[in-house]
């Protein structure tokens, strides 16, 4: 009891030092809880991915489309049971610097295929019957402020409208979703409408429909090795070769081309921590020369060399670990405002309790590390010594 | 006004070593991040910046803010462009342009990491008068028009599969003879040149994705803008018309961007920090030595001398972490590192980049944090009375 009492007076002796080693240790644990979780942000957006959902594009490239005349074909595959066709968009909403995701698809397939998209069953019928129409995400709903009924205007990069006007859609659903790695950050409209243009435009006279890819639904119960190998073969000679993977294997892609980025903060997040021990220990080692005549006094009177000593090293334990619980819990509250700073980037921000967890494990550790030095020290202080010295 | 003499604080810090070291190394760590981070994006931003050129000319399709995005049509477009008179034309009088394509096509890398998206272009005889002396063919030689040949840039050659010299490779269904390797400082430098023709029936692109030509003579590089006015009006070709160099500025945009935020953002968390550090550190120097300003004070300098003696301190600290901080970093420079260019989605292979004024902001970051840090316990050991001071123990 007495112990304890020692600690929590240490702490206020000083309180200008131990708010600044508590600030350090919050703000550190803060850097770490937003790197650690760009990394399992990424990672989340591959685990979550469904499993029988076929991503069907062309071998080539990315951007290298396939013909929009596969979906026939695709749809006789033995084990296919629904197939949409995605054309991703592009352009430009205001500023080309407001990305986010919009794509046409075929939203009646596309509602069947993914119930993790959540939209009032009015609404979907609503949109469903618009040629026009819309849906934007809630997190679109956030940023631009979009409502039912909006009218939104985008300038075309890949498709440009007859005589350059821009493209106006009509919001006639707001979708939610149950699955934090399904991005609240598009906008989603009917492939028939942007056929429907692209073949008005005569740039395209005379050039059969393409897609970016097809999504395909494969039947409950049917191996997805077996029907993603029969949709290769079936395109293995051209005239477009088509690759089909599994949704994960394809998000697997797209974070591979972070590149580097994973292990480029990892090794920011070490220098974080490195730099956070050695301002733990230079406040505790600082505390401990201060308490060296104390602690000569508290041996003189028969405390155990060890008492003495772990008085520091509660106080660091409790400083750091407190500070630190502080800062990765405060990473975790502001979760919602980095996703809007990252916009386009990292539309499935998320931190997650494993990373709170661990923060808070790291702060203790290096509250023990920072104070385990000058405790030791002063557990090898003789009291005669330390009594003797007069300043 | 007497001062302090410079010994005073130079040797405190030599007797108060432990902690001085330790915030200079606070602050050097967060200034290393710092530095890290904005030679990936100098880097990068180079690498783009060496591309472009101010007399060359680079035609996309309207709205299109990459050659990603961009259509022109073989030859009912380019017909009619390559006739603008601000096209140069050779000793023959043919213009000097090429219309050529874009596209991002999977490559397996050598690492067995899977497969990545590397840029392939196809390009017409003028593409290697235009770039000239800057492209040069290492190993090798040119591919032969109107044959199934390419050239691979020579950072791909080790990064991606099947890309030396004999090698094939498969675009879509057709095999693709690796003929030669070359250079290019720019962009250019990490990419896959064939025959256009070859290359977008091979991929089956109806398609062409730019119009790319040398500025004639006659014309200087600064009227460029108004000619794209024009030019964006035009009834049968509307065009996008830019400068190649600010074709490629323009592309640094959003990968440049990401890196600035993240510099900024952690710059501020980690530069706040090691400001705490740092007050930590001068604090308890102050505190030590609040018996020695006692006698500095009597001796009669003033509280001005006094704050910026510890102030001095405290910059050297500063200094010393930024140092630090700069030798961390430059082990960095010329490491070679890939990432997806975000505005064409493909690989871009490039290396860190560490400069001169790199390194100058990144020790004047240095240098501001330890004086935000020693201020407050500088004006604190300014306010000592000296009867005080002496009189505490």
């Amino acid at each position: 009891v007495t112990l304890a009492r020692l600690v929590v007076r240490n702490l206020t002796r000083h309180p200008v030092r131990s708010f600044l080693v508590f600030a350090f240790a919050a703000l550190s644990l803060f850097v770490f809880g937003f790197l650690r979780s760009v990394v399992t942000s990424l990672d989340e957006a591959v685990r979550s991915a469904s499993s029988d959902r076929l991503v069907v594009s062309s071998a080539v490239g990315l951007f290298a489309e396939l013909p929009a005349s596969y979906r026939e074909p695709l749809l006789e595959v033995d084990g296919v049971e629904s197939v949409a066709r995605w054309s991703w968009f592009g352009g430009t909403y205001r500023d080309p610097k407001n990305f986010f995701p919009r794509m046409a698809v075929d939203l009646d397939v596309f509602f069947g295929q993914y119930p993790e998209v959540v939209v009032p069953e009015a609404q979907r019928r609503a949109l469903l019957e618009e040629r026009r129409g819309c849906m934007v995400g809630t997190g679109l709903v956030d940023k631009f402020g979009f409502a039912v009924g909006d009218t939104v205007s985008l300038e075309g990069t890949l498709y440009r409208h007859p005589r350059g006007l821009p493209w106006d859609f009509l919001v006639r659903a707001v979708y939610g979703t149950t699955n934090p790695a399904f991005q609240d950050k598009g906008l989603w409209f009917h492939w028939p409408y942007l056929q429907e243009v692209r073949s008005a435009d005569p740039t395209y006279a005379g050039v059969p429909a393409t897609v970016t890819l097809f999504m395909v639904k494969v039947a409950r119960g049917r191996s997805i090795a077996a029907v993603s190998e029969a949709i290769e073969a079936r395109w293995a000679a051209g005239p477009v070769r088509a690759h089909a993977q599994t949704e994960a294997a394809f998000r697997a892609e797209r974070v591979a081309a972070f590149g580097n980025v994973p292990a480029l903060l990892a090794w920011i997040g070490g220098a974080v921590f490195l730099a956070m021990l050695f301002s733990v220990v230079n406040a505790m080692s600082m505390a401990a020369r201060e308490r060296a005549k104390e602690v000569g006094v508290l041996k003189a009177l028969g405390f155990r060399d060890g008492t003495a000593a772990r008085l520091v090293l509660w106080e660091s334990i409790l400083v750091v670990g407190s500070g630190g619980l502080l800062g990765v819990v405060l990473s975790w509250a502001t979760a919602d405002s980095w996703k809007v700073v990252f916009a386009g980037a990292l539309p499935n921000y998320f931190v997650t309790g494993a990373t709170v967890a661990l923060g808070a494990a790291i702060a203790v550790a290096i509250g023990f590390l920072g104070g385990v030095v000058p405790a030791a020290r002063l557990a090898r202080l003789a009291p005669v010594v330390v009594l003797r010295e007069d300043a | 006004v007497r001062l302090v003499p410079l010994r005073y604080p130079f040797r405190s810090l030599a007797v108060r070593w432990s902690p001085s070291v330790f915030s200079a190394l606070g602050i050097g760590l967060t200034v290393a991040v710092l530095g890290g981070v904005l030679s990936l994006r100098e880097g990068f931003r180079s690498l783009l910046a060496e591309t472009g050129r101010e007399d060359v000319l680079v035609y996309l399709r309207p709205g299109a803010q990459s050659e990603g995005e961009s259509i022109v049509r073989y030859p009912t477009d380019s017909a009619i462009l390559v006739t603008r008179p601000e096209i140069a034309k050779d000793a023959t009088g043919a213009p000097i342009a090429a219309c050529e394509s874009y596209l991002g096509i999977n490559l397996q890398k050598t690492d067995g990491s899977g497969t990545t998206i590397v840029p392939v272009r196809g390009v017409e005889p003028m593409s290697f008068v235009i770039q000239g002396d800057r492209l040069r063919v290492v190993e090798g030689r040119k591919p032969t028009f109107g044959a199934d040949e390419v050239i691979v840039g020579v950072p791909l050659s080790r990064r991606i599969r099947d890309c030396r010299v004999g090698d094939t490779l498969l675009f879509n269904v057709t095999p693709f003879q690796v003929v030669g390797l070359f250079t290019h400082e720019g962009s250019y430098g990490s990419e896959i040149w064939g025959d256009v023709v070859r290359i977008t029936g091979a991929t089956q692109r109806p398609f062409r994705q730019r119009l790319v030509a040398l500025l004639a003579d006659d014309h200087d590089p600064s009227r460029i803008a108004a000619i794209a006015d024009e030019i964006e009006d035009d009834a049968r070709t509307p065009m996008k018309l830019q400068s190649e160099k600010a074709y490629y500025a323009a592309q640094t945009t959003t990968l440049g961007d990401v890196l600035m935020a993240l510099a900024t953002i952690l710059t501020t968390l980690m530069g706040t920090a090691a400001v705490l550090g740092a007050v930590n550190t001068m604090l308890a120097a102050v505190g030590a030595r609040t018996r020695e300003v006692g006698v500095l004070v009597s001796l009669g300098y003033r509280g001005f001398s006094v704050f910026l003696s510890f102030l001095i301190e405290a910059g050297v600290i500063g200094l010393a972490g930024g140092v630090l901080g700069c030798l961390i970093v430059l082990p960095l420079n010329g490491l070679q590192t890939g990432t997806t260019n975000w505005n064409t989605f493909t690989e871009v292979a490039f290396a860190f980049r560490v400069t001169p004024p790199l390194l100058a902001k990144s020790v004047g970051v240095a240098v501001l944090l330890g004086l935000l840090g020693g201020a407050v316990p500088a004006w604190r050991a300014s306010r000592l009375v000296p009867t005080a001071a002496l009189r505490r123990l």
